[in-house]
């Protein structure tokens, strides 16, 4: 039960990712079934992520980052040797 | 063709002209990536404006070591790299106690779709406390969380762009699950101990 019990904790990311093999999956299963502990700490985890991924997916207040990248690359560009004879393309 | 095999297409035809000298080609790549680039510097540095900073460097550098680029990896794990290793500098030269990076002002949509301001209220409270434990997390776990958890990319590209190997990766990365999940225990209703 233990060495099931460390193999459970050991392997949530992996559950997670879903990057267990068919036979570990089995054997995680078999194990968080008869084990509450366990399974109320992959709800968790999951639930974790759920609302990590949903942060990613929001998109960052305030304007766009793009026009002061550009503004930075074109001052810059101006004073190095090779953009300043850039030909531009469309 | 996918959404992701066309973006990649996109971005093989604009690379080769950047490689080539041509700027307007580059500032497309700008267009497509710098506010996405953003909001992942934003997580790993301390403010704003040093996020800016190191999003504008990151590009620069691209810019000038455009043509070194092989091709070997997606255009965007390359300079997300050259991102993520300005702004460890950045965090390595500033970082001071309680200084570290701020979600606050990352608006959140609830996690499903279910109305209401009790629903609501209890994921923004979840939120904000995994905004504090990621923000508790040691640089070297915080990297792994962000790329593969918030930004969702795959284990080996967020591998390749900490320059770790998937095995090292993985362990971190379950390491700054476990630590967060650690720190959001009370915010978890059906989750005990660690």
């Amino acid at each position: 039960m233990h060495r099931e019990h460390r193999f459970a904790r050991r392997s949530m990311s992996d559950v997670i990712d879903g990057e267990l093999s068919p036979r570990q999956a089995i054997r995680f299963a078999r194990h968080v079934d008869d084990c509450p502990r366990c399974g109320r700490m992959l709800r968790g985890l999951i639930r974790m992520r759920i609302v990590l991924s949903s942060i990613g997916q929001s998109q960052p207040p305030g304007p766009s980052i793009v026009p002061s990248v550009l503004e930075r690359l074109r001052s810059e560009d101006c004073g190095h040797a090779r953009a300043c004879g850039t030909r531009e393309v469309r | 063709m996918s959404g992701e095999a066309r973006q990649q297409e996109l971005d093989d035809v604009l690379v080769g002209r950047a490689r080539a000298g041509d700027r307007v080609a580059f500032e497309r790549l700008v267009e497509i990536h710098a506010d996405r680039l953003f909001s992942v510097v934003r997580r790993l540095v301390d403010d704003r404006h040093d996020a800016e900073e190191v999003t504008q460097e990151a590009f620069l550098r691209a810019w000038r070591s455009i043509s070194s680029f092989k091709g070997d990896s997606q255009f965007f794990t390359w300079l997300y790299r050259i991102g993520v290793n300005e702004a460890n500098r950045r965090t390595a030269r500033r970082r001071a106690p309680g200084a570290l990076t701020s979600l606050d002002d990352t608006h959140v949509e609830p996690v499903d779709g279910r109305p209401g301001p009790a629903r609501k209220a209890e994921h923004d409270e979840l939120r904000r406390a995994l905004e504090r434990a990621i923000q508790a997390l040691k640089p070297e776990y915080r990297g792994p969380l962000v790329l593969r958890d918030v930004e969702g990319l795959s284990t080996a590209q967020a591998a390749e762009i900490l320059g770790l190997g998937e095995a090292a990766f993985k362990s971190r990365l379950h390491r700054a699950r476990l630590a967060v999940r650690n720190d959001i225990l009370e915010y978890l209703p059906e989750t005990d101990e660690p």
